[in-house]
């Protein structure tokens, strides 16, 4: 018999709204034989396996049953057919700080909360300065949740989930909780269950952080599994679909479909705690002197001068350029090319031979990343937008290698 | 529903679990275990539901002992002289202001419990939504809570009571856990009960409140079963064979030392000294907890069955 950690097969969940409530009791009747409730199948069908030690995202639009789908694994909700095996000890955080009761304070909830988990009144003495600590609420944790800004509670919430260390971990949509420093603890505990060979169970809009944490991925469309692969490849067909998507005026009711990349800005605090970008210019690089008109087939560069943190940080870097309305010509990144900062303040020099961009300008935004390109230390363009004129006619956004070759087709019936 | 072979191995399958109240029944000699085994996360919830009802206030868990004083002084003050010796003016006997005194604490204990319970499970949906964890524990503290603010109130019963030489506790009063223990059972099983009927239907604790009104009057709270007569008055007594109350109340009167009352009747015109006693306590404690368990077992049953569709309707 195959040992998958969670197996599932042929699961469905339905949901029944009815209009006025006592219409539930009313159906049971046995004279009504219509059915009074609206069916919405949240899931319909569902079969897969993870086996230890995977990390599997979760991707899809708002109500493609993801939440649905990580509930029913959880054990708070409940399928209406199908079944689900979860071989291990599970823990999830799907809603931060779900269970905190406001008038309380940070160290009753934490009891509180590690006795939901199933901890006896022991462990939960001894995990509670693990806890503490790794929520760094010392100075608040007397104080009633209340009182707390969300990303405290987030914090709290996500310091006494990790702290079941459960052989299963399913996450929903968290990582962008805290500030900087914390999201950085968040992402870093994340790659230590990884490599402590946990499973994770992963769901995100942000596909980047899919692509980057997941080795597989499941792409949820409208309850059914439309594609479960390789991470990389799910993300990329879901993008694809999804920008197609965006294209139709006609979709516009659902929510701001959210980007595929990691467009936002994030800005550190200005100390020296964290590696930050201190400038970044668009240069020639035979001169060396700032330029930002270039023509296709020139030689551009891009240099960006860092400060690392205090205690110097294994970074990534990676540089792209976005048209104005939001399209990512290319992004290259450090971490795929195998480049090494780590040092105290350096400047790295991005070189693009043969540009081969066509007329337009262009934004370069620039992300600062941990070593392993997921923990997002700064974002900011280059000073400078890129101007590309071109100097022939060519139509589009790539000048493309090409070549043309017109070939006689001989004995056409005109002479 | 769930089974699980090695330790923390889950299974759920849709097709085979069976949620009839009939197959939820069995696992109720579970039940106990399973509170005793989840103890902490009990005492937990238990410690929120006390200290967050008086969270915010300044003399706090005090506020449980001022209730009942208060509550007994207007009723000595209200029964002794406003209704009793208003216009000799003579100190009143605290004998009935005691007697109502015993039966509205033991009382509110029962209806409390329930009340709290019934609406139990939806006003903790945030957790039943998003933490999987046994809900079937959420009455067990809240209704703890309420026996706690009996046993003060029992207390103050208690004191007053042998201060004026009403009451006249012996080595009944050793039952006391016996007693609450019944009352904690017969109160959870008409709680997991309502808790789960209240989740479907939102008008449930609205019938409940009527109900419990309507048990309080048909319970001797207020008055002396020898103090009613006539044909109405005989079919009433008959009644306490089937109000589950009746043998609760009287056992927590009996325990906490209540003295036989005496009275004089007429007897085909003749009057007579009649002495009205509570009845046997072990007689009430069995009636009492009978009715105990056909409660626990139904109302366990009616939750566990529907448990599984709490999360997606509160």
């Amino acid at each position: 018999m195959s040992r998958h950690v969670i197996e599932v097969e042929r699961l469905a969940k339905t949901y029944r709204i009815y209009g006025p409530p006592w219409h539930r009791v009313l159906e049971k009747m046995p004279w009504i034989k219509r059915p009074l409730h609206q069916a919405v199948h949240a899931l319909a069908d569902i079969t897969f396996a993870v086996d230890a030690g995977e990390c599997t995202g979760v991707v899809g639009k708002n109500g493609a049953g993801k939440s649905t789908l990580l509930k029913i694994l959880t054990g708070t909700t409940f399928p209406t057919a199908g079944r689900y095996t979860v071989r291990g000890q599970i823990a999830a955080l799907l809603e931060l700080g779900a269970g905190f009761h406001q008038d309380f304070t940070g160290r009753e909830n934490i009891y509180m909360n590690a006795a939901m988990m199933g901890f006896s009144r022991k462990e939960a003495r001894t995990r509670f300065q693990q806890i503490l600590d790794f929520s760094e609420l010392h100075d608040f944790i007397d104080a009633p949740v209340r009182t707390y800004s969300s990303g405290m509670v987030a914090r709290l919430a996500f310091s006494v989930a990790v702290a079941a260390d459960p052989d299963v971990l399913i996450i929903d949509e968290i990582l962008g909780v805290g500030d900087m420093a914390f999201q950085r603890k968040c992402v870093d505990k994340i790659w230590d269950y990884k490599a402590r060979g946990k499973t994770m169970f992963f769901c995100s809009h942000s596909l980047y952080d899919v692509r980057q944490i997941c080795e597989q991925a499941i792409w949820l469309r409208e309850g059914r599994v439309h594609m479960m692969a390789d991470a990389v490849m799910v993300t990329n067909e879901y993008a694809t679909w999804e920008s197609h998507l965006r294209d139709k005026p006609d979709q516009s009711g659902y929510e701001k479909l959210p980007a595929a990349g990691p467009f936002d800005t994030h800005n550190p605090p200005d100390d020296d705690m964290h590696p930050r970008i201190v400038g970044a210019q668009l240069v020639d690089p035979a001169t060396g002197q700032p330029r930002n008109h270039f023509a296709p087939g020139d030689t551009v560069a891009i240099r960006v001068h860092v400060r690392n943190s205090k205690t110097p940080e294994k970074l990534a870097m990676a540089i792209g350029a976005m048209r104005s309305e939001g399209t990512l010509c290319f992004a290259h990144s450090t971490q795929f090319d195998g480049v090494r900062l780590d040092a105290p303040e350096f400047v790295v020099t991005l070189t693009l031979g043969n540009l081969c961009l066509l007329s337009g300008e262009f934004n370069l935004p620039i992300w600062l990343f941990d070593e392993r390109g997921v923990h997002r230390f700064h974002e900011r363009p280059v000073d400078q937008k890129l101007v590309v004129q071109n100097r022939t006619k060519d139509l589009g956004l790539f000048l493309q290698n090409h070549q043309w070759q017109v070939d006689r087709v001989p004995g056409s019936v005109f002479k | 529903m769930t089974s699980g072979s090695a330790p923390f191995e889950k299974t759920y399958c849709a097709e085979t679990a069976r949620h009839t109240v009939l197959a939820s029944l069995v696992p109720v000699v579970r039940y106990p275990l399973e509170i005793w085994q989840h103890r902490y996360l009990v005492h937990n919830f238990f410690r929120r539901e006390l200290l967050g009802r008086f969270r915010g206030s300044s003399l706090g868990l005090f506020w449980v002992l001022v209730h009942p004083i208060v509550m007994f002084a207007v009723y000595y003050l209200v029964f002794g002289y406003l209704f009793g010796n208003s216009k000799t003016g003579i100190a009143p006997t605290p004998d009935y202001a005691l007697y109502l005194f015993s039966g509205v604490i033991a009382f509110t204990a029962l209806n409390e419990g329930i009340t709290r319970s019934c609406t139990c499970v939806v006003d903790n949906g945030n957790l039943v939504k998003k933490v999987a964890f046994p809900s079937e524990l959420l009455p067990v503290p809240v209704i703890l809570v309420s026996l706690v603010v009996y046993l003060v109130g029992a207390l103050v019963c208690l004191g007053v009571g042998v201060y004026f030489g009403v009451l006249a506790p012996g080595w009944s009063l050793w039952l006391l856990p016996v007693v609450l223990l019944i009352q904690f059972a017969m109160t959870l099983g008409i709680g997991l009960f309502l808790a789960n009927a209240y989740v479907f239907a939102r008008d449930t604790s609205h019938l409940w409140s009527i109900a419990a009104t309507a048990w309080m009057f048909l319970t001797p709270v207020f008055w002396y079963p020898h103090a009613l007569e006539g044909p109405i008055a005989d079919g009433i007594k008959q009644m306490f064979a089937w109000n589950p109350a009746y043998p609760l109340l009287q056992a927590h009167r009996i325990v906490l030392g209540a003295q036989p009352v005496s009275y004089s009747k007429e007897v085909d015109g003749v009057p007579k000294d009649m002495i009205s006693d509570l009845g046997h306590l072990g007689d009430h404690l069995l009636h009492a907890s009978l009715w105990a368990l056909v409660f626990l077992c139904l109302g366990y049953a009616a939750f566990m069955s529907r448990r599984h569709k709490y999360a997606d309707l509160v």
